[in-house]
């Protein structure tokens, strides 16, 4: 298979706001959630800042994009404990205000936890048995009720499941839109998740379930292992630095290459526009055609302390520490 | 540093700059007094369980605290807790990982092998000091062990 002349170049680099600890990238924007409690919007062209929106001195504890709105959860901390958290909803293009609702709670309920499949937002509070569906307005639409006796410790959105992990069995509980339970399993930990299903560890094993939480197969992979879902491939990166594509369906591998380094990669590999990009042991982001496992294009630069990796729609984004300040780099893949 | 005492702090770190500001950051706090430092997740092991170099060492008492980088050579940190947690010499020992991955999954990871705190390594000197100074504080000063665990 012949390939154009590639390269990859830096197409913008922006200081970040403080506290900056989750990114999402879609609509032709970079999202970035403050633990402070802002959500700011840069254009993926140049990195300008499209938008900033939230509200000082309220804490964010969680940030979705479902479809073409934004959802935030802030909450308003008394001395003691948080007693006020309001869900706001924004037009993910613009930043204009979809709606509001101000959680009616009880007492103390401790930290929200919020995920998304890609038609639904849910939260959850901590000290509660219940996961709650949102709308794009920001409007209570779906309840579904926990097993008794356990307590939601976060959330994550895995095909059309909303998967709760829970204690005291450090267990996962998948559900479906219609409340049904899709998913049970103990002493498990989710490896990677995403429109096309979920990928868990259980004692050493991993195993893959389609978007409906039926399993689809089982491999063992060791702890440090790095792994994606995109679509009818899984990427994954061992403990030794080698990165294999499996077939989605029947775990079946297609292509193992080595990501550049002999220990296990930094993060999770991300996938888009046809490459896998691994940010391997040595800080080095390469990209790897997903067709045959080809070496593509890698920035010169190497990013030892990288906090997060994402890409989308012709761009992949590194978010690192470039002297002393959080930075967000865009590359920009060019053939020809 | 190394004594026959047991260290307030075993300190995990590969990363030389970090370990040099993590060493700055405690020393300067002045609640730590015991400072041990390994580079890798094998030697994090032999210390905690008295093996290979650490052979000599008395098994009790354990660290009050172990700092741990997740990315470490010859044995993966998530390794090192795992191992930490099986053990029931070790699995009362406060463990606080600090990383500079924010990734969702790696939280998530160590929350189910039993971490206690996952610190993402603040951005700049100042907030990493600071950090660094305020986790000595809470788990040296204010946490409370469980009887009959670290000390």
């Amino acid at each position: 298979m012949s390939h154009a002349k590639r390269s990859c170049v830096t197409r913008w680099q922006v200081a970040l706001p403080p506290g900056i600890n989750r990114l999402h990238a879609a609509h032709g924007l970079v999202f970035g959630a403050s633990a402070t409690g802002a959500v700011s919007a840069w254009s993926r062209v140049d990195g300008s800042l499209r938008y900033s929106r939230g509200e000082t001195g309220l804490m964010c504890e969680g940030f979705e994009v479902v479809g073409d709105t934004v959802l935030v959860v802030l909450a308003k901390r008394s001395k003691a404990e948080v007693w006020s958290k309001t869900v706001f909803a924004f037009d993910a293009a613009t930043g204009a205000e979809h709606g509001r609702t101000e959680l009616q709670l009880d007492g103390p309920v401790g930290s929200t936890c919020m995920a998304s499949t890609a038609t639904q937002a849910y939260l959850a509070l901590a000290k509660t048995g219940e996961i709650v569906g949102i709308d794009d307005h920001a409007q209570e639409n779906v309840l579904i009720a926990v097993e008794a006796g356990l307590t939601v410790n976060t959330l994550i959105g895995a095909g059309e499941m909303v998967v709760a992990l829970v204690s005291p069995h450090q267990g996962l509980r998948g559900y479906l839109l219609d409340e049904s339970v899709a998913l049970t399993l103990d002493d498990a930990m989710p490896v990677a998740w995403g429109h096309d299903g979920l990928l868990a560890m259980v004692n050493g094993i991993v195993r893959c379930f389609d978007p409906k939480g039926v399993e689809r197969w089982r491999k063992p992979f060791d702890l440090s292992s790095r792994m994606a879902l995109a679509g009818p491939q899984i990427i994954a990166v061992d403990h030794l630095g080698m990165v294999h594509s499996l077939d989605a369906a029947t775990g079946e591998p297609k292509w193992t290459v080595s990501s550049g380094a002999k220990k296990p990669a930094m993060l999770n590999p991300v996938v888009s526009d046809g490459f896998a990009w691994v940010l391997n042991a040595l800080g080095k982001v390469v990209g790897f055609d997903l067709t045959d496992g080809r070496k593509a294009f890698a920035p010169n630069e190497a990013f030892p302390h990288s906090r997060a990796l994402l890409a989308g729609e012709g761009l992949v984004f590194v978010h690192r520490e470039v002297e002393g300040h959080d930075t967000l780099t865009a590359f920009e893949l060019k053939e020809g | 540093m190394r004594s026959g005492l047991a260290p307030d702090i075993l300190l995990v770190e590969d990363d030389p700059s970090d370990l040099e500001l993590t060493l700055r950051a405690l020393k300067k706090t002045t609640i730590a007094n015991r400072i041990e430092v390994v580079r890798d997740g094998a030697e994090a092991l032999e210390f905690l369980f008295a093996e290979g170099a650490y052979a000599s060492r008395a098994l009790e008492p354990m660290p009050r605290l172990v700092l741990l980088d997740l990315k470490l050579p010859k044995v993966d940190g998530l390794e090192v807790l795992k191992r930490i947690r099986q053990d029931p010499r070790t699995k009362h020992v406060p463990v606080v990982a600090l990383t500079s991955s924010q990734e969702r999954v790696d939280v998530m990871k160590t929350y189910a092998l039993g971490i206690n705190s996952y610190v993402v390594k603040p951005v700049g000197f100042d907030a990493f000091m600071v950090a660094v100074r305020e986790l000595g504080m809470y788990w040296l000063l204010l946490n409370q062990a469980p009887e009959g665990g670290t000390r």
